[in-house]
């Protein structure tokens, strides 16, 4: 029998993409399942993985009892807060500058992807437990610092400068993905809207707010978005590594840890769908998209 | 005679006056555009340095000696430099067993995630098929849920699959586009092949090449750029990862470079026998180096072709 064409075109594209549906239900859907139910139960046994359902308790046990889920979560949150529109700034202000060099683009380009191809987490830990971090901003910024100690302003103003360039420098190996990623969103803005805007007497400042910045939006998005997926997943962050300790480390309380999990998940969750929400007024979708 | 200077004064002036407007003005934007190059190139330089500094650091530590690392007045080149550091950190790491497991899995990692995603990819970008956008929408939900969600009953997936102590639970996920990671991979390809003429494939499909010799003959050559990314980003992600391994292996024979080098300080000391060895900077800045060094110099070798890459894969489109 011969199946009719669009039988057998149905058939490939399961086939097709088969592998990921393989994937997600194994490794992702039925875990999922599995801690959200571990996450209602107490674990008696830890050797045979026995447990006996204990309904709301584990919730309840991180809010009420936890001394340190929240103060993990608010600091975590707040770092956040702060980082997202730095890193977002300083890779759009990179990813501009890089667009107009035309010599020399593809090495500085390599460049700003260095720190990703280190190591997204470990090394660069290795690196700021050795000092690295507190030499790069300073030696930069040495000569204005220098002045401002030597001032009566001394001990005040020069350790939270310090402070505050350290996390600029974690900030700044962070930006490799989002640089790339506006670059490339630069790169597919049309030449003709430009020339079009400077032939009717435009300047760069009223090009950039209305050219540059709606047409890049969609990507601004989507590095935003990759912003924070990648900073819930990064081991310096403090509620990934308190998940660990507790479900893996030496209380290893794996039903406690799938409730946090759980926890963590629909924050996440909600902020993504928040942030998608919110600006889904300010993206601009130039031409027709599906 | 005065009349005529004055008048061919007169005459200049007026020549002057009617001047092509704007050779000042051109001077001027010239002498700015300038300006605005060299400012420019100073700011990316300077920022340049930042980037590099990981990588400066590292190598500049890992050759001085325990004297100059103490000597404030040594800030970069050592003068005496010395490769002990090397030395005895290729020894405590086992390196290059460590390199043979990490490049190992890396390698079987990045092509079965590259080949088979792109596959995945295509089914999703080209094949009509009911369900489609749902299975996409559930996609990018995947990309959302933090790995840690779902981590304890992953282990339990693998013990009940006989999976600990072995590689597989680094390179069968990779091979599924499994993640957070195997997600956004899947998006750049498939990002890539919407951005292809449709005809090809009604070309192909005319002459009667069924779907997958389409995509493995047609398609796949096309997609280069696509699959240069992909690789290098599944290579350097798989190599760098901290998570799995640590969940997974239990022995420490087994254990990738990554993580000999974050348990190098007790590494050090068992390799040492009993006695307490003081970790110097410069063996531990030569451990760091040669845990980066294979994937860097594959990184170094394939940049001009990725970044090349990265703009043709129409990634944000």
């Amino acid at each position: 029998m011969r199946l009719s064409l669009r039988k057998q075109q149905i058939i490939w594209g399961y086939i097709f993409v088969s592998p990921w549906i393989v994937g997600t239900l194994l490794l992702f859907a039925w875990p999922l399942i599995r801690s959200l139910l571990l996450s209602f139960q107490r674990v008696t046994g830890l050797v045979e993985l026995k447990s006996e359902w204990a309904g709301l308790t584990n919730y309840s046990e991180a809010f009420r009892e936890d001394v340190r889920l929240i103060p993990t979560l608010t600091e975590t949150l707040t770092d956040l807060a702060l980082d997202l529109p730095l890193i977002l700034i300083f890779s759009l202000i990179m990813a501009i500058l890089l667009a107009r060099v035309r010599r020399g683009q593809t090495t500085l380009r390599a460049i700003f992807f260095m720190p990703v191809v280190i190591g997204s987490a470990g090394v660069i830990q290795e690196l700021l437990r050795a000092g690295a971090g507190d030499e790069v901003m300073m030696s930069t910024m040495e000569p204005i610092l220098v002045s401002a100690e030597a001032s009566p302003l001394e001990g005040g103003i020069v350790t939270p400068i310090q402070a505050t360039l350290d996390r600029l420098t974690l900030i700044i190996w962070r930006t490799g993905v989002q640089i790339l990623l506006f670059v490339a969103g630069l790169n597919s803005i049309p030449p003709s809207l430009y020339e079009a805007a400077y032939v009717d007497g435009s300047t760069d400042w009223e090009a950039f707010w209305k050219i540059t910045l709606p047409m890049l939006s969609p990507v601004i998005l989507v590095a935003a978005i990759y912003t924070l997926v990648d900073s819930f997943t990064d081991p310096l962050n403090k509620v990934v590594d308190y998940i660990m300790d507790v479900s893996i480390g030496a209380s290893l309380r794996l039903d406690y840890g799938a409730a946090l999990g759980w926890i963590y998940f629909l924050l996440v969750f909600v902020l993504i769908v928040l942030l998608v929400r919110l600006s889904s007024g300010l993206v601009f979708y130039a031409g027709e998209r599906t | 005679m005065i009349h005529g200077i004055a008048g061919s004064l007169a005459s200049r002036l007026a020549d002057w006056r009617a001047r092509p407007l704007g050779s000042w003005e051109h001077t001027w934007r010239v002498f700015r555009r300038r300006l605005g190059t060299l400012l420019r190139w100073i700011i990316l330089l300077d920022f340049a340095y930042i980037f590099l500094f990981p990588v400066i650091f590292m190598l500049t530590t890992s050759i001085k000696t325990v004297h100059e690392l103490n000597n404030p007045a040594v800030n970069w080149i050592s003068r005496t430099p010395t490769n002990e550091g090397y030395l005895l950190a290729m020894e405590v790491l086992q390196y290059f067993d460590g390199v043979r497991v990490s490049l190992g899995t890396s390698i079987v990692a990045a092509v079965g995630q590259t080949l088979i995603g792109a596959m995945v990819a295509y089914g999703f970008a080209r094949i009509r098929f009911p369900g489609r956008d749902f299975l996409f929408a559930l996609l990018l939900f995947t990309i959302v849920v933090p790995p840690q969600t779902t981590m304890v009953p992953q282990f339990m997936l693998y013990t009940d699959l006989k999976w600990t102590n072995t590689y597989l639970p680094l390179m069968v996920p990779p091979f599924l586009s499994y993640g957070v990671r195997g997600g956004i991979l899947l998006i750049v390809f498939r990002q890539f092949f919407r951005g292809l003429p449709y005809e090809l494939e009604d070309a192909a499909h005319v002459d009667g090449a069924g779907p997958f010799r389409i995509f493995w003959q047609i398609m796949l050559p096309l997609a280069k750029p696509a699959i240069l990314v992909v690789m290098l980003f599944s290579l350097v992600w798989t190599w760098n990862d901290n998570f799995t391994p640590w969940l997974v292996l239990r022995d420490n024979t087994l254990y990738t470079l990554t993580q000999r080098m974050e348990i190098f300080n007790s590494l050090l000391n068992n390799f040492s026998g009993s006695t307490y060895t003081r970790l110097e900077e410069n063996t531990f800045m030569a451990a760091v180096t040669l845990t980066v060094l294979p994937v860097l110099l594959i990184y170094l070798f394939a940049q001009r072709y990725f970044t090349q890459s990265i703009d043709r894969t129409g990634l944000v489109e």
